[in-house]
């Protein structure tokens, strides 16, 4: 009886002709591309000529020994954690401001934060490029009424934070959406009882919401490490066509000596073995992310 | 005088420090400092808006001359004040205008003394705005009124116009086609039985974590030697759109697949029996249904393609077919040979347009779309 019933709604052949489009461009796309890149990341390959050599771990022992390779994995670490420290902080404090009953200017405040992250990075970096300009940004000028002198924001010990400064500008608002929705899903007697308990605003949020929207923080957190480990946009267009080595970041790096290559000697082998290992960077940290926020069910 | 003007800093600092202290301690007010980072906040991010509109409006000689505009003005604030009121010392009434709002905020509703607070903080503020309104009174906006010839430029000479269609013409073709074969796929898994279906929807899912930079080489040298005829992936806007429309499909399918599964499965039955073919109960009873789902995937699937920047650099290399951003990011990259910063910033006002609005109408949808992804899922 079930299966005549599902062979009115549908059945093999319904199945192919709906499935079949999704399925082709999926594998055609994704799955193709992502098993053929452990392919390439161990070939000696110009990407030009159609021959490339079988060299195995060679690409691998490389980069094991460049010093670049290994500054801008530094950099984007840094990205990662000091990025990820400012983004939460002040995507909790706005989450926690916007859910207070009393709060004026709601949407607007809303708006005006999230709207930032609907900007390509190319518009956010031309923007803040000049806002962060030594002489004539908007940054300095505002600086100097206040303490006579201006900051070097781009130049190589500040050019990290810049960038951390413009992505938390530019990315707090979509974090600070989602800690939100975590935050309006908890009952709101349970906060008041707290409350009447005469838990002090930071006690309850420190023992009553952070522990109730632990699964949301989790799944902002690994969407942060996804996003942030494979930082480009920004980095790119901030800095122009050569990224220095001191704002360098493992996906610009791998971009330049894959396509960018200011000599033409092109290595998508050694690029793609960059990309495989920052990959494995990223499923440890988001495995060791979900090992410290323990089960993700929450009962209440 | 020079003396005293090196001091502001530090004065300013310590004022700083201690008027947090004092809101921190008085209760009523603790959540000052919040309402001052929020203005600050939205403040800012209206300034650096309003500051590129205006930029677009500029003569590329006003550019070079005051790039931070009536903003960099605003560093005329002290001198103004001093040849209005005759004392330079600015900051010092300053001081008092955190202290009367936290006791204005502190005295009891409707009493005297709170009107009296208030009355004099007004008069505190209109004291520091009329130097304010001097300088942008004083300023030449005539130099930033030049929008109509700037923008016809940016389209033209700077080729921004092409790379709007093109822009317009890759997000329309990806969206479409990842809303119809998502939601195609999305109805098969949410409805149909199969075996393996768990299966295939957890690798569907999973595969929103494959990072792009790792299937970009792989795929430089599949769109380079594939052609159809004369049809050839790289270099061509139906090649990205596909492309496109192929990494927006596993959070289609995702959001869509929750969609369908909350529709009743009554009426395909009830249709079936009618006579309906199973194509049939797809296309016209449960897509026409499953609008509300395919519009949220819609806007997030454009909003993305809009902006995505890294493939369109890699894919395509012909200027004619660059999209906003890369054509928007080769300006920004030629300012050092020519420099034309209006057109520039023309470009980054036509980037911003169709995001904006689309913002400013769905927002609802759109918070809910990311809600649904992060909180359920």
């Amino acid at each position: 009886m079930a299966s005549t019933r599902s062979n009115l709604i549908g059945g093999p052949g319904t199945l192919a002709v709906l499935l079949s489009p999704a399925l082709v461009l999926f594998t055609l796309f994704l799955v193709w591309p992502a098993l053929n890149a452990l392919l390439v990341s161990m070939s000696s390959w110009t990407g030009f000529s159609p021959e490339s050599k079988f060299t195995g771990l060679e690409n691998y022992a490389n980069l094991a020994g460049d010093a670049r390779f290994w500054k801008s994995l530094k950099n984007t670490f840094y990205f990662v954690i000091v990025g990820g420290i400012g983004h939460f902080f002040f995507a909790f404090l706005f989450a926690v401001a916007l859910h207070r009953p009393g709060f004026k200017g709601k949407k607007v405040f809303q708006t005006m934060i999230f709207f930032p992250s609907f900007v390509s990075a190319v518009g956010v970096a031309i923007l803040w490029a000049r806002l962060y300009d030594y002489n004539d940004g908007l940054l300095n000028r505002v600086l100097r009424i206040f303490s006579g002198q201006g900051v070097n924001w781009l130049a190589s010990e500040n050019a990290m934070d810049a960038i951390v400064i413009a992505s938390i500008w530019a990315g707090v608002g979509g974090q600070m959406v989602l800690l939100l929705a975590g935050m309006k899903r908890i009952p709101s007697d349970i906060l008041e009882a707290a409350r009447i308990d005469g838990a002090s605003e930071w006690q309850v949020f420190r023992h009553v919401t952070l522990p109730m929207m632990k699964d949301v923080t989790y799944v902002a957190l690994s969407l942060w490490l996804i996003g942030s480990m494979q930082v480009f946009g920004l980095v790119q267009a901030l800095a122009g066509p050569g990224v220095p080595v001191d704002m360098e970041t493992v996906s610009t790096y791998q971009y330049a000596i894959s396509f960018n290559a200011r000599d033409n000697i092109y290595m998508m082998g050694r690029g793609t073995a960059m990309a495989v290992a920052l990959v494995l960077c990223i499923v440890l940290m988001v495995g060791a992310l979900r090992l410290a926020f323990g089960k993700r069910e929450l009962e209440y | 005088m020079n003396a005293m003007k090196a001091q502001i800093p530090m004065l300013l600092w310590i004022y700083c420090a201690l008027s947090i202290l004092l809101l921190l301690a008085v209760r009523r007010t603790r959540h000052y400092p919040l309402y001052i980072l929020k203005s600050v906040w939205i403040g800012f991010t209206v300034l650096a808006f309003v500051w590129v509109v205006l930029m677009s409006g500029a003569t590329n000689q006003e550019f070079a001359l005051r790039p931070a505009s009536v903003f960099g003005e605003l560093s005329e604030y002290p001198y103004t004040f001093r040849s209005l009121y005759g004392f330079h010392s600015w900051y010092l009434p300053l001081l008092l205008w955190l202290p009367l709002w936290s006791w204005a905020g502190k005295a009891e509703r409707g009493s005297r003394l709170r009107k009296g607070l208030w009355v004099a903080l007004g008069a505190l503020t209109l004291f520091f705005l009329v130097p304010l309104l001097l300088i942008f009174k004083r300023f030449d906006w005539s130099a930033y009124s030049h929008f109509g010839e700037n923008y016809a430029h940016a389209w033209r000479v700077a080729r921004m116009g092409d790379y709007f269609f093109n822009s317009i013409l890759v997000s329309a073709c990806a969206v479409g086609l990842s809303t119809i074969v998502g939601s195609m796929a999305a109805y098969a898994l949410a409805r149909l039985p199969f075996r393996g279906r768990e299966a295939l929807i957890a690798a569907l899912v999973g595969s929103m974590a494959i990072p792009g930079f790792l299937l970009v080489v792989p795929l430089y040298v599949m769109m380079r030697s594939w052609s159809v005829g004369n049809f050839s992936f790289m270099d061509s806007r139906v090649g990205l759109s596909i492309l496109y429309a192929a990494t927006s499909l596993p959070f289609t399918i995702f959001l869509l697949t929750a969609f369908f599964r909350s529709l009743p499965s009554e009426l395909a039955e009830a249709a079936a029996l009618d006579g309906a073919t199973p194509l049939q109960i797809f296309s016209q009873i449960y897509f026409p249904l499953a609008a509300p789902g395919l519009a949220t995937a819609a806007i997030f699937n454009f909003l993305g393609v809009w902006n995505e920047y890294n493939f369109a650099l890699v894919f395509v290399t012909n200027p004619e077919f660059r999209t906003l951003p890369v054509g928007l990011y080769n300006l920004q990259v030629s300012q050092q040979y020519a420099v034309n910063w209006p057109a520039l910033f023309a470009g980054i006002v036509l980037l911003c347009l169709p995001t904006f609005a689309i913002f400013v109408a769905l927002q609802e949808k759109i918070v809910a779309g990311l809600t649904v992804g992060g909180v359920k899922g």
